[in-house]
This record gives C-alpha cells, sequence and structure tokens, in this order.
C-alpha cells in the first residue's frame, strides 16, 4: 500500500486553492505529492492511502483543489475506489474529499 | 418530585379514585347496596393497575428525556460557543490566517461528529444537528474559498454576507437550543 500522512510528509497547515493563494496549497500538494504517490499506486496496483489527522485543519479550497484535480483526471471512480482515507479526528473531512473528487469542473 | 413519591401519589390517586367510584357505583336512588358486587371490584381493580402502568410509563419516559438532555446539553453548549468565538473573529477582524479559521472550523467539526452520532441513535429527531452541520460547512466552504494572499484573507468586501450566514447559523442554533428544552 502507498502511504501519504499530510502532517509528516506535506505540512501541518494546509492552505488554500493554488500558487496565488499562498504556500502549501491544494495545487502544491496535488502537483508535488498526490499526483505521483497516486501514479505509483495505478502502476503498482495498490491502494492509495491517505492519513489526514494531526493537522491543524483543511480549508475546503484545499480539498476541492487537490482532491478536484485527482478526480478529473484519473477519473472520480477510479480514484474513489483507490483511496483510503483516513480521518479520525474529523470524520466530515471525508464526506468533502467524496464530494470534490466527484464534483465536474 | 422524587420517582419514589410520584409512584406513591399515583399509587394514592387512583385507589382513592377506585375506592369513590366503587362507592358512587353502589349508590342507587341514595340507597346504599350492603352486597358487594364481584364484577365491579374486578373491573376497579383492572382501572386501577392500568393506571399504574400509565403512571410508570410516563415517568419512564420523563426521566430518560432528562438524562439525553442532560447529558447532550453541555455538548450542544461548547459546540455553540466554539461557533460564537469564530463569528465574533469574522465580526471585528479585516485580516484573518487561513490556518486559523481552518483551526476554528476544525474543533467545530470535532464538536459536532459526536453530537449528531448521539442524535441518531437515540429516538430524537436529528434534523436540528443535521441542519447546523449543513450550515456550517457551506459556511466552511464560504470562507475558506475566498482568495487569500499568503494565506491570509482579507473579508471586508463580504463582510455583510459573511454577517449574514453567520447569523442566520446562529439562529439554527438558537431553535435548536429550543427543540431541545422541550425534550426535557
Amino acid at each position: 500500500m502507498i502511504k501519504i500522512k499530510i502532517l509528516t510528509d506535506f505540512t501541518f497547515a494546509p492552505g488554500a486553492r493554488d500558487y496565488d493563494d499562498g504556500k502549501d496549497s491544494g495545487q502544491e500538494f496535488y502537483e508535488n505529492l498526490l499526483k505521483s504517490k497516486y501514479e505509483e499506486a495505478i502502476r503498482k496496483d495498490l491502494n492509495l492511502k491517505i492519513d489526514l489527522d494531526g493537522v491543524e485543519g483543511y480549508p475546503s479550497s484545499f480539498l476541492s483543489e487537490a482532491f478536484g484535480l485527482l478526480g478529473n483526471e484519473f477519473g472520480s471512480e477510479e480514484v474513489w475506489s483507490r483511496l483510503i482515507l483516513v480521518s479520525n479526528e474529523v470524520p466530515m473531512y471525508i464526506k468533502k474529499i467524496n464530494k470534490y473528487i466527484h464534483e465536474k469542473r | 418530585m422524587k420517582k419514589g413519591s410520584a409512584i406513591i401519589l399515583a399509587i394514592t390517586c387512583f385507589t382513592v379514585g377506585a375506592i369513590l367510584s366503587y362507592t358512587a357505583s353502589q349508590y342507587e336512588y341514595l340507597d346504599i347496596k350492603t352486597e358487594v358486587s364481584v364484577f365491579d371490584i374486578a373491573i376497579s381493580f383492572l382501572g386501577l393497575v392500568i393506571g399504574f402502568y400509565i403512571a410508570v410509563t410516563l415517568e419512564r419516559q420523563k426521566n430518560r428525556g432528562q438524562n439525553f438532555y442532560a447529558y447532550v446539553e453541555g455538548k450542544f453548549d461548547l459546540l455553540w460557543s466554539d461557533f460564537i468565538k469564530l463569528s465574533g473573529t469574522l465580526d471585528y477582524s479585516s485580516n484573518i490566517e487561513l490556518v486559523e479559521i481552518s483551526k476554528s472550523f476544525k474543533e467545530i467539526y470535532k464538536k459536532i461528529t459526536p453530537l449528531k452520532t448521539i442524535f441518531i441513535a437515540s429516538d430524537y429527531k436529528e434534523d436540528c444537528i443535521i441542519t447546523i452541520e449543513d450550515k456550517i460547512s457551506a459556511f466552511d466552504e464560504y470562507i475558506t474559498g475566498l482568495e487569500s494572499q499568503n494565506n491570509v484573507l482579507n473579508i471586508d468586501s463580504c463582510r455583510d454576507e459573511i454577517v449574514k450566514k453567520s447569523k442566520e447559523i446562529n439562529e439554527c442554533f438558537a431553535n435548536s437550543y429550543k427543540s431541545l428544552n422541550n425534550i426535557s
């Protein structure tokens, strides 16, 4: 299984939507980490586990951009079936990510 | 009133009622019958048993509501006070760090989830907490979706909209609090 723990692999304070909004944005997360890990998961035919716990909180724009781009590029159903999301602190983030992955952009 | 006292009162009332009913049923043009009717006694006894059952059931229901209210009220208060803090910050600040807003929403979500689970698991209507969750989630999307510079939001240009949405959510909290009070 391929793993991403956002707190240790990316940041403790996720930013906003894209590079124009500031550092640690959803776009930066997607382009620098999420996309490559997802492609690796596809290559090895494994699940991608993303641990969302431990950070200060996720702006909706961060989640929308990162997971919206992922769903848009790789197909929402394929992405949703490959991801394993861990969010014990705020399970609602999983609900939001599901929505953003399936949203048409 | 204590549970024991309520039961004794209920038994007393129904006993007195049964005796009065029985006595009254024995009057016939002001002549008191001296014989005892087994049928009437049986009916009176049945009335007493049914009355007792109703009293105990009502008492249990009331206690259940009070226990639920006591458990949920504290959690609901904490949730509301977190939202009041956030809306106060949004009312008075011009520039707010995105991370502070995200932290506040995270704390709010952490409190909503167990409350929602408690409401759904109980027989009480969970509409109020679901409405609050939906409205707060939409509010989060609106605010954290605003353009930022170096992860700092300037909310001056949309303050009216923010204040309006925040007021709506506070009204929703107030209505839910009223519904919660009805449970007790």
